[in-house]
Parts: structure tokens; sequence; C-alpha cells
């Protein structure tokens, strides 16, 4: 409790306040523009980071993340077009409700259920870190190698097209991260002669391109002028009844959120689609389902607030990401020099307190600005896209340029860009890559060095109960996808 | 989807062959002490067989060919790179402030606006960006021309 006290002083540091003010700001800002998502503001950020205190930026870098899931939900229910992709289930029953007239209970339960989550996802976080970062202390090379396999296989398990091309993706990445001096031996690999390669290719022109610029681009293809037609707000406050109907399902949505969250491959669209199905099933109601019930809009919020939440324990105590944000926020701790993983809690105590007490306060943050203001969020609906796409664009062009003031990162961007639009037209995911591409080097490094450590013998993958467990669930994970009978079962699932 | 697949395993073989070739060109290391090219050959090796997966799960599909649509050619899409490519072009030796005015205006056919919004709109969003990057956020952008 000492330590979480410690974190609020830390938060209640000016320009930590600040940061964690104007993070949620952008976080709920992007959150409500469809097709420009946090891992796009994330990266767009990154480079501006680059000038201010590790833990600042990392608060405010948070914010965006948690941000959005509250912001996607405001399109979802009056648009019926999901801000985020954590916020597509909201659409189902939240825009029925809307309809109704009813969307003021909507967005206020989902803003309070949000809000709940958070703050329980705030004690979850402070109970399993230690306990975690303990675990994480019995890790060797080879425990590590097999944690990021399974890491990498499970985010390919879960991306929602093909497998095969999924699989592709994450190897792809993992190539690219092969680009630049290799470490161990300090030899240039793939460089062609290029002075910028040698650093590798950053992972700020990678994100940008394939999140900031392809998304234009395939925007580029619609009308650049569309019309929104949207719902009115009407009655904000939720009756009693509605919060009897919703309590249960934001406490299991927490809870289904907060694991799904720590596990790695998982986290808070799993997590929302999850909720749903669930309280579908728990529900004496479940025909009200797609007609406007509040728990179908409650479950799912909770889940995606609490799940994004959970994503942070793996990165930070294993300094393992799960997903592409978290991925975007390993590197922005590693441009700051920030090693997360075991050691953390007590080598960095600033940082990891601050961030924590900071998700509670940008929590608060949220729901003041979101339940008392919600009319001015609408707003920003109306922004049209022939203002907002040139100002992406230039927000891209100065990030990529900035980290290194170099125009060479700005062509690399932009390869990026028309590269990642051809491949989502051949249906290949950019999630898997980017993730991969992260990963790698900790992959490579610790498969490297696991092989030295044995002289060559694979079996010290099998030394550990630890990480033979690690590989077996990989493993599984690629026979089900293999055996047809549970792959049926799996699109069902995913359906749902 | 199929002649798209058959396109991507096609492509991604080849991209594996080449790469394969460039990480036969590293030091392999010996067996206790592996080299730098010991893990790109295991990846492009890796490539390698899942292009061949996916170019030959295109061809027991067979008989969707032809019916799907075909890419046309998108003005909108080229215009805009385009455009990017000389921005990045010109940033360097014309600074900030005057090409991204310049890289703003040349978006005018597809924002479909008159001239004088275009002119003035741009020239106000080139300011209000170099000034909020170089004084309020400190980042360095490049002055060009206008240095001195």
């Amino acid at each position: 409790m000492n330590d979480l006290l410690f974190g609020f002083s830390i938060v209640f540091q000016p320009s930590n306040f600040l940061a964690c003010f104007i993070g949620v700001i952008i976080g709920q800002v992007v959150g409500i523009l469809p097709g420009l998502g946090p891992v796009g503001a994330l990266s767009l950020l990154l480079p501006v980071t680059f000038y201010i205190d590790p833990t600042t930026a990392i608060i405010m870098l948070a914010g965006i993340y948690y941000g959005a899931q509250y912001g996607g939900t405001i399109t979802s229910v009056l648009l019926n077009i999901p801000g985020e992709a954590t916020t597509v289930v909201t659409c189902i029953d939240g825009y029925q409700m809307a309809k109704q007239g009813r969307a003021g209970p909507a967005l206020a339960i989902a803003a309070f259920g949000s809000f709940i989550a958070g703050t329980l996802g705030v004690f979850g976080l402070i109970l399993i870190s230690r306990p975690l970062s303990n675990f994480g202390l019995r890790f060797g090379a080879p425990e590590y190698f097999s944690l990021v396999f399974m890491g990498i296989m499970l985010c390919i398990y879960l991306a929602s097209g093909s497998t095969l091309k999924a699989l592709i993706s994450a190897f792809l990445g993992l190539w690219v991260s092969c680009i630049g001096v290799e470490v161990l031996s300090s030899t240039p690999r793939f460089t062609f002669g290029s002075v910028t390669l040698m650093d590798g290719v950053g992972i700020v022109p990678i994100c940008m391109g394939l999140f900031g610029i392809a998304e234009v681009l395939i925007n580029m293809e619609q009308a650049v002028e569309k019309k929104v037609a949207l719902m009115k707000v009407g009655k904000l406050m939720p009756t009693s009844k509605d919060w009897r109907d919703s309590l249960g399902a934001i406490l299991r949505g927490t809870g289904l959120g907060f694991f799904l969250g720590i596990l790695p491959g998982g986290g808070a669209i799993m997590a929302s689609f999850l909720s749903y199905s669930v309280e579908k099933r728990v529900s004496k109601h479940p025909e009200k389902f797609g007609k406007g019930a509040i728990e179908g809009v409650a479950g799912p919020e909770s889940a995606n607030n609490a799940g994004a939440q959970g994503n942070f324990i793996p990165l930070l105590n294993m300094g393992i990401p799960t997903n592409v944000v978290m991925a975007l926020m390993l590197g922005a701790l590693l441009i700051h020099g920030v090693r997360p993983g075991p050691f953390l809690i007590s080598q960095n105590p600033k940082l990891f307190w601050g961030i924590v007490a900071s998700m509670y306060i940008g929590n608060v943050m949220l729901l003041i600005m979101n339940i008392p203001l919600i009319a001015i969020w609408v707003r920003i609906l109306k922004i049209p896209y022939y203002i907002l796409f040139p100002l992406i664009l230039l927000f891209c062009v100065i990030g990529a340029y900035s980290i290194n003031t170099n125009v060479t990162d700005v062509y690399l961007m932009l390869l990026f860009g028309g590269l990642g639009y051809v491949a989502r037209k051949a249906e290949f995911e950019p999630a898997p890559f980017v993730l991969a591409y992260v990963l790698g080097p900790l992959l490579e490094e610790n498969f490297l060095m696991s092989l030295t450590e044995s002289r060559g013998n694979l079996a010290i993958f099998f030394r550990s109960s630890i990480s033979t467990t690690f590989l077996i669930v990989t493993f599984l994970l690629m026979i089900s996808e293999v055996l047809p009978f549970l792959k049926k079962k799996r699109e069902i699932f995913a359906k749902k | 989807m199929a002649w798209k697949d058959r396109l991507s395993g096609i492509f991604f073989l080849i991209f594996s062959g080449v790469t394969i070739y460039l990480a036969l060109m590293l030091p392999m290391g010996r067996v206790g002490k592996p080299g730098p090219g010991i893990f790109p050959l295991l990846l492009s090796v890796v490539i390698a067989f899942l292009a061949l997966l996916l170019f030959f799960r295109t061809i027991r599909s067979k008989g969707e060919f032809g019916t799907e649509e075909i890419p046309t050619t998108k003005w909108r899409l080229v215009y805009l790179l385009g455009d990017l490519c000389l921005y990045a072009f010109l940033l360097r030796p014309l600074g900030f402030l005057i090409s991204t005015w310049i890289f703003l205006i040349v978006l005018k056919p597809i924002v479909k606006k008159r001239w004088i919004p275009i002119l003035l709109g741009s020239l106000f969003i080139s300011a209000a960006f170099f000034f909020f990057f170089n004084y309020l956020l400190k980042v360095e952008l490049p002055m060009g021309i206008l240095a001195r």
C-alpha cells in the first residue's frame, strides 16, 4: 500500500499529472476518430517522448491506450461504427439502446463499468506484480526463448484472418528485426552499406507506415467526404434497474478482461468478445441481447478496460509485450534506456509505481470527462476527413523524421506504408509482424545464448519445467490449428 | 481470393530465396558457438516453407479464378504517395515550412476545395505545426533555405 502512495506522490508532480491528462485526452480523441487508433497515436507520439523523462513519457502513452477504450465506445453507441476494435461488440446492443433513446445510459454505464474495471485492475496489478517478478527471476535464456516464442505464436493463433498468413507475417517481422548490426558478434546484416540501416529499421517508421500511412491509403479508396447521422444522447444517468442488471456483468467482465490481458497474445479485443458471449450465456433473458440489453454494453466495456490494464503486467514484470500497443510501449521504454523485466520494481520503483498510480488517476479523469462532457466529444466526430488526413500524414512525417533527424526514415516509413497497404489488400495482418519484429532481438539473443550454453544441444529448451510447459502449450496451439475438428470449433468461437 | 494468395506465395518464395542467399553469406559459427547467420537462415527457410504451403493451397482450391475483383488503378493512392515522396525529397533543401506548404497545396485535387482556402489553410497548418513542434516540443525540424 505504501508503494501505491509513493506512486501517487509521483503522479501528482505537475509534469506527470499534465502528461496523464494529455494522454487520456489524446486517447479519448483517437478512440472517437475511426481510422486512427491507439497504435497510430502511440507511434505518432513516440518521437515526441524522446525529449521528456521516461516516467512522464510512459504515463502519457499508457493514458492514450486506456483512454482510447473509453473513446471508442462513443462512436459504437451513437453511430454504430466502432471507433476501436475493442468496442466492436458494443455496437450490437449499444446502438440498439441509442435507437430506443437510451444512448445516455449506455454511454454512462460503459464509463462507470470501465472505471470500476480500471480501479479493480490497478489492485490486481499491485497484487500480482511482485509474485510474477519473483517467478521471472527464475528465468534463464531458454525459458525466455520459450516464453517469447509462445507469445508470438499466441498472437498468431488469435489473429482474425488466415493463420498461415499470420505466420508469414510474423516470420517476416522476425527477419526485419535481423537487419542491422548483430549484437553478439557486431556483424552488419542486410544493411547493403546503408549507415541508417546499421542501427536496424526503427519501430517508428514501421508502425507509422503500417498503421498511419497505410490506413490513410485505405481510406483514400473511399469517398473523402462521409455524412454522419448522429443519434441523440438524451437522458444520461442509468436507472437503478440498469445498475442491477449490469453490476454482475461489470464484475465478470473485469475478471475476464484482466486475466486475458495478462496472457500473452490475449488482450482487450478478445476480452470484450468473450465477455459478450459469457453475458449472453448467463443471462436469464438471452433473447434481449441484440435488442438493447444493457449487460451487453456493460460487460464488454469493463472487460476491454481491465484487459488494457492487464496487458501492462507481462510487459513491466517480464519485459514481454503481449500485443502491438505493448510492443510500442516496450519500444518507448528501450529508447529511454529502461529495460522492463523482473528487476524493474526494485530498480526503478519510481517508474513502476508511477505508471500504476497514473492509471488510477487517469481513470478518474476519464470518468469526469465522459459523464458530464459527453456532448463535447461528440462534436469531434464532425471534423471532416479532408482536414483530418493531411494532419495525420504530417504527424507521420514529422515523427519519422525527428527520431534521427534523418530523411531516410521518412522514405522507410513511406515504403512500409505502401507495403502495409498492399499487405492489407492481400489480407495479411500487420499486428503479428510488428509484435514479432519487436520480440525478434529478444528471441534471437536468448536462442543463441541457450545454444552457446549447451554447446549446440537443443535439449536445453527442455531443461526446466517452465520452458517445457511453454513449448508444449505452443505445440498444442499449432496442433489445434492443423486438426480440422478443432479448427471448426475455433471458427465458431471466433464468430461469436 | 485465390489469385492474391498465389501471387503472395510466389512473391514470398522469391523473397525467401533472396534472403537465404544473403544469410548464407554471413558467418554461421560452429556447434557450440552459433554465428550471426544462423537465425536469419532459419527464418528464411521457414518463410520459404510457409510460402510453398500458401502457394499449394491455392492449387487445391482452383475454380475461383478470374471471377474476382481485379484491382483498378486508384489515382488518388498513387497521387498521394507521389506527393509524400516529393515532400520527403524537398524536406531538407527547402526546410519544413515551405515544403509542408507545398505538400498541402499539392493535395488540392484530393481535398477538392477552392484555391484561396487551400493556400491560406495550408499556410496556417504549416505554421502551426512548425510552431508547435519546433518551439513547444523542441523537435528539431529542418530550416532549409530559411536558415540564416
